[in-house]
């Protein structure tokens, strides 16, 4: 099957006639809202598997709906728990409170673990690297800009996460406290 | 539960470990019922005859007599549990014949699902005798008075590994037990999911428009297509602002090049990670670019 990514819905002139999960005319954005782009999770779950192995695009589906699932279920735990303190913005160290008050204790080491390399990597790579304000301003116009940037950002943050090696969840706890 | 339970006439499904209670929550017509029945020999009287697949086990244990069967709904509920906790200091003689209690142990059996899942002990029933809830008085009043909140469950009378009763969605047909730390959490997902879904109805019920501009859509109607629709386009990994789907395409598969370099470099060292992660951000802003004036 084809890997390409979902087009940018309700915007002007469309490259493709329609996205990987809807039908023709063009996905909704609510659609690619509420799930994470299936390209990257596909390349996430081929790590997994022998080099020879395939994976069924109902199993790609499946692993979508319930990494999605996951996400928005520690997310509203942990925005409620920011809307008490008359806080705005989630951090990590909300998201480990919320994994530690919804039952998934065995989460918190590891998470710690990233959370505290992650922040370190940042700010090295801030602190060292002149070029890279240059980057970031472009992909926060491009946040700004369209949602496909956002699976853009996801490739990009898919990749930092191959680097560090590290499960799934410690890589979309990284990428929503930054957003 | 490390109990040593036999199945017996009831099909029974282990309840779901707690990282997967996510999985539950997609899926809400996964069914997680079914209760265990321990016969035991305690005591004297005669085998009934629908016990006859029963293994027995050498079990002393407090009895209890059973009255009149109970109808069901709260008030019979209650009044059991007051019976369990007003008899549990004495023991009495098992009453009545063995086939008048076969048949009025019968209706206990419904009563057993929601004991099993609420107190996660051990529900022995004496062959043809009684009912006996085989737990320490300190446990069972614990437990027990945690039951009387059936449907407002009390969190702090559960145990850490407790489970909930979640109140059935449209198509269930089987009642979901979920981990009571999870339960709010799960509410709130089912209330978040309908309002989406509705906002989703509202959406699609209005005409959406196909394009929303006319010039964009007679320059999109011009351009040449491909087999299969897409658009032709020969220019592709220059940054062109008419680069099509081609050159999209091409991009991803750069990227998930350098991801694969990334992983590979980052096994040798932490720097090389570091090193070559940056310059993959150009090309994501040249992304993004192109897509701004898409």
């Amino acid at each position: 099957m084809a890997e390409a990514p979902a087009s940018p819905g309700g915007g002007g002139g469309s490259h493709e006639s329609g996205s990987p999960r809807g039908g023709g005319g063009g996905g909704s954005v609510r659609e690619q809202d509420r799930f994470l782009p299936i390209a990257n999770i596909s390349r996430i779950m081929k790590k997994a598997i022998p080099a020879n192995g395939k994976i069924a695009k109902d199993a790609k589906e499946t692993v979508q709906e319930c990494v999605s699932e996951f996400i928005s279920f520690i997310t509203s735990e942990a925005s409620d728990k920011c809307q008490r303190e008359k806080r705005k913005t989630i951090n990590g160290d909300d998201l480990l409170w919320a994994m530690a008050t919804l039952g998934f204790e065995d989460y918190i080491e590891p998470l710690k673990v990233y959370l505290q390399k992650y922040r370190e990597m940042e700010g090295d790579s801030k602190l060292t690297a002149k070029s890279s304000d240059g980057s970031i301003k472009k992909d926060a116009l491009g946040h700004v800009g369209a949602s496909s940037s956002a699976a853009e950002g996801m490739g990009q943050q898919g990749a930092y996460n191959q680097g560090m090696g590290y499960m799934q969840p410690q890589y979309h706890n990284g990428d929503i406290s930054n957003v | 539960m490390n109990l040593q339970q036999e199945h017996l006439l009831f099909s029974v499904s282990r309840p779901a470990s707690r990282p997967s209670a996510a999985t539950t929550t997609g899926f809400q017509d996964h069914g997680l019922g079914g209760f265990q029945v321990i016969a035991t020999d305690g005591g004297a009287g005669p085998a009934a005859p629908w016990w006859a697949a029963a293994a027995p086990q050498g079990c002393a244990a407090a009895k209890f007599p059973i009255g009149s069967p109970p109808s069901g709904g709260d008030p019979d509920l209650r009044r059991h549990e007051l019976r369990f906790v007003h008899d549990h200091e004495s023991s009495s003689a098992p009453a009545g014949g063995a086939s008048s209690a076969a048949m009025a142990a019968h209706p206990e059996l419904l009563l057993l699902d929601r004991y099993q899942y609420h107190h996660h002990g051990r529900f022995d029933l004496t062959v043809g005798q009684s009912m006996v809830l085989n737990n320490d008085s300190a446990i069972a009043g614990h437990q027990i008075y945690g039951a009387t909140a059936y449907y407002h469950p009390f969190y702090g009378a559960q145990a850490l590994h407790g489970r909930v009763l979640l109140p059935p969605a449209i198509a269930a047909d089987e009642p979901v037990y979920v981990n009571a730390k999870q339960f709010n959490g799960i509410l709130r997902r089912r209330l978040a999911r309908a309002k989406r879904a509705a906002a989703t109805d509202r959406r699609v019920s209005g005409s959406r428009k196909p394009y929303l501009h006319e010039s964009r859509h007679l320059h999109a109607l011009r351009r040449a297509r491909g087999t299969g629709g897409r658009f032709l386009n020969t220019r592709s990994r220059d940054g062109d602002p008419e680069a099509g789907s081609a050159g999209k395409a091409a991009r991803l598969q750069e990227e998930d090049r350098q991801a694969d370099a990334v992983f590979l470099s980052s096994l040798a060292s932490m720097a090389g990670g570091d090193a070559t992660r940056w310059p993959s951000a150009p090309s994501r802003g040249r992304g993004c670019c192109d897509l701004l004036k898409a």
